[in-house]
């Protein structure tokens, strides 16, 4: 028998796809036209109320950036367009556009249809709708910050770069997914070597090279050939890879739908894969608490990488900003700073997991093994707090040092109450559960509930944090007095997570002395 | 039809499955059995080219095993892996919709699930959804789903799973059934009812 053999009637792929989708579509808790005319009315009434306010305001309003003259933009643009290529690249590895139901891709790749005819018109749609989505960001976002607008001539300019932009990152999102790891690395380095020639040649050029259509010409000329090579790979897409991505995110998207997009994440997670007999010694003893920290680090090496790489440039730019003279700029630049720290301190160890379950689920080792705290919490200190002194001691050496700014003594202490507000705040994160019923009352305010703001607030908790508390402590003008408070927000939101966990107010100094 | 030629697969110094050589011809139901470890859905999985082994060979049809190639996934049917099912859809609307990727809108579609769903005893579950039916009836769904599209070649790994007596002796009726008609099966089991309806069988470990 081959597979000619097998009797089945001669239809069409395009009628077997369309008979699939057509019978997808009657299921049964399908969107109804009534569904969607009532996302239709919320979009509307956002708009309405607040962004039509806000575009008003900043119609107005003098703009946050000068633009210049389009030469002057260029570098600006093409730093963006990189950004978001590399940004698009990155979400097409995790979440790419050819994810559908798992049950319909297990359908679909179970026959033999090939992958084109199934997958094509969803890519294209997909990349449509992204498409349009970044182009009226992109636009709204230059509207609201920059003078692009002010006359005709600039203004079809920016229109054209953000088209340009627009058509890149939707085709770099596919590429993300339907390429490998090296094709991925190919177009990232092209994109970044493209962007850097040709701001040189408008540097060099008479008359800046062609200022913003230049950007919009390559830019569209860039997303034409990844798009055409991207669709080619459709055909040759790694079906089970596809299967895996399409079954995780199905999950995913249960879990942030039902509010607790921490669980989501998670399952983003890289698996452990080497050093598997590393934590026992040879004896058969368990190796010491910062060596098994470093042991769990290594066994995701890209996520330690990624996490030893945001500790540096975030403890570098952490100090530039807390040493700095006041100003938006070293508040942006402390805060931005704090958040790569915040970021880096929950990928460079795993152990934050293991003090939440120890700290919620039934005793499993023995609380006199060292104790919970300094078997979970010996390594992550440890490393959030080198790795940030090491990017504070790289600070010193770059030329944005501020030779006049606050004191060396008055920068250790500001770093050091940025480190453990962060660390703090990684806690609070870190330690929690479920989304608290609570949350979903609703907060009555002139402009509408506002509770869904507070559950947005509570998915991103630590960063809000993060945000907040160097917000706050930014605000107090001496050193000393800025570090005090920041201990005092870091042992509010340790108090708050511990109360995550469940540990009751009065027996917690119990617990504590006999952990 | 579906043969193995040592096919080998080690991970490190661990075997996962010892040097393996046998042919299924059209139209007959052999097994793999042995106790758990001892290969035998690592094996099923060398035959969807989920597992790549590390000696010998596969083959379907005469080719490696390749089910990128469309011509391989129009032969070869498994229930290996658990199929992930929609939540909203009722059975019966399920079934169908996997007749209708093979048959389009034509009334065979609707023909072939309706007598898969018949064969297997849930015509009277159809109806409901995948939520609804228990662990045994949720395997037979996975049957049904399996059996509904063509196939010259079916691999399964335990189809005894959660099922009683009647439902086992109903699977192999329905194997027997379908192996008569030219299909090639290979299944891994547990089960001694069904290794006695088998022609023959791969022992491993």
């Amino acid at each position: 028998m081959t597979a000619d053999s097998i009797t089945v009637p001669e239809t069409d792929d395009g009628i077997r796809v369309s008979a699939v989708w057509h019978r997808y579509a009657r299921r049964g808790d399908r969107a109804t036209v009534r569904g969607r005319a009532y996302t239709v009315y919320l979009i509307a009434l956002f708009v309405l109320i607040y962004l039509v306010p806000v575009v008003y305001t900043a119609s107005t309003s003098p703009a946050l950036i000068a633009v210049g003259s389009p030469a002057g933009a260029a570098p600006a643009a093409w730093a963006i367009a990189v950004t978001v290529c590399w940004g698009a690249q990155l979400a097409g590895r995790f979440w790419g556009p050819l994810v559908i139901q798992p049950f319909l891709l297990h359908v679909f790749t179970s026959t033999d249809i090939p992958p084109a005819s199934y997958l094509g018109t969803i890519a294209r749609r997909r990349l449509a709708y992204v498409s349009t989505a970044v182009l009226l960001s992109a636009c709204t976002a230059t509207y609201l910050t920059t003078d692009l607008y002010r006359e005709l001539g600039l203004a079809l300019q920016g229109l054209a770069a953000a088209a340009g932009l627009s058509a890149l990152a939707a085709v770099a999102w596919l590429w993300g997914q339907v390429r490998a790891v090296p094709g991925n690395v190919l177009l990232a380095s092209a994109a970044g070597a493209v962007a850097l020639a040709v701001t040189v040649i408008g540097r060099v050029a008479p008359g800046g090279g062609g200022g913003l259509w230049l950007v919009a010409g390559v830019l569209a000329a860039g997303a034409a050939v990844i798009g055409r090579t991207a669709f080619r790979s459709i055909p040759a897409i790694d079906l089970a890879r596809l299967a895996r991505e399409s079954a995780r995110a199905s999950q995913a998207q249960t879990y942030a739908l039902t509010g607790t997009l921490h669980h989501a994440l998670d399952l983003y997670r890289p698996e452990p894969r080497r050093y598997t007999s590393a934590l026992i010694r040879t004896d058969g003893t368990l190796r010491g608490h910062l060596t098994q920290g470093a042991i769990r680090a290594l066994r995701t090496p890209g996520r330690a990488a990624a996490a030893v790489v945001l500790l540096l440039a975030g403890g570098a730019v952490l100090t530039l900003g807390a040493a700095a003279q006041e100003g938006r700029p070293a508040l942006v630049s402390w805060m931005a700073g704090s958040v790569c720290v915040y970021l880096g301190s929950g990928w460079v160890s795993e152990t934050w997991r293991g003090l939440r379950d120890e700290l919620t689920l039934p005793p499993l080792y023995g609380e006199r093994w060292g104790g919970v705290l300094a078997r979970t919490l010996a390594w992550p200190v440890l490393a959030v707090t080198a790795g940030t002194c090491a990017g504070s001691g790289l600070a010193l050496t770059t030329p944005w040092w501020p030779l006049h700014g606050e004191s060396a003594a008055g920068t250790l202490l500001l770093l050091a109450g940025s480190l453990v507000l962060v660390l703090a705040a990684r806690f609070l994160r870190e330690m929690k559960l479920d989304l608290p019923l609570e949350l979903l009352m609703p907060i009555a305010s002139p402009l509408g509930d506002l509770s869904g703001l507070r559950i947005v607030a509570w998915q991103f908790d630590g960063l809000v944090a993060v945000v907040a508390g160097i917000g706050l402590i930014s605000a107090v003008p001496s050193a000393p007095g800025a570090t005090a408070l920041a201990v005092a927000i870091a042992a509010w939101y340790v108090w708050s997570g511990l109360r995550r966990t469940g540990w009751g107010h009065r027996g917690l100094l119990t617990r504590l002395s006999r952990t | 039809m579906i043969a193995a030629d040592r096919a080998t697969v080690t991970l490190g110094e661990t075997t996962l499955l010892a040097a393996t050589t046998f042919t299924v011809m059209p139209g007959e139901l052999w097994g793999v059995t042995g106790s758990n470890g001892s290969g035998k859905t690592t094996l099923l999985r060398a035959f969807l080219g989920s597992r790549s082994l590390t000696d010998g060979s596969c083959s379907v049809g005469g080719e490696p095993v390749d089910m990128a190639k469309p011509a391989h996934r129009r032969l070869v049917a498994s229930l290996v892996e658990p199929i992930p099912v929609a939540r909203d859809m009722t059975l019966r609307e399920q079934v169908t919709l996997v007749a209708a990727s093979w048959y389009g809108n034509a009334p065979e579609a609707a023909e072939h699930a309706g007598r898969i769903i018949e064969q297997l005893g849930l015509a009277s579950l159809g109806e409901r959804f995948p939520h609804q039916v228990s662990s045994g009836q949720a395997q037979l769904f996975s049957l049904a789903l399996t059996f509904v599209r063509p196939a010259g070649v079916v691999l399964l790994d335990e189809p005894e799973r959660h099922l009683d007596d009647h439902r086992i002796d109903l699977v192999a009726g329905l194997l027997t059934e379908r192996a008569r008609e030219g299909t090639a099966f290979l299944i891994a089991t547990h089960e001694a009812a069904l290794v006695e309806a088998c022609d023959g069988r791969v022992e491993l470990g």
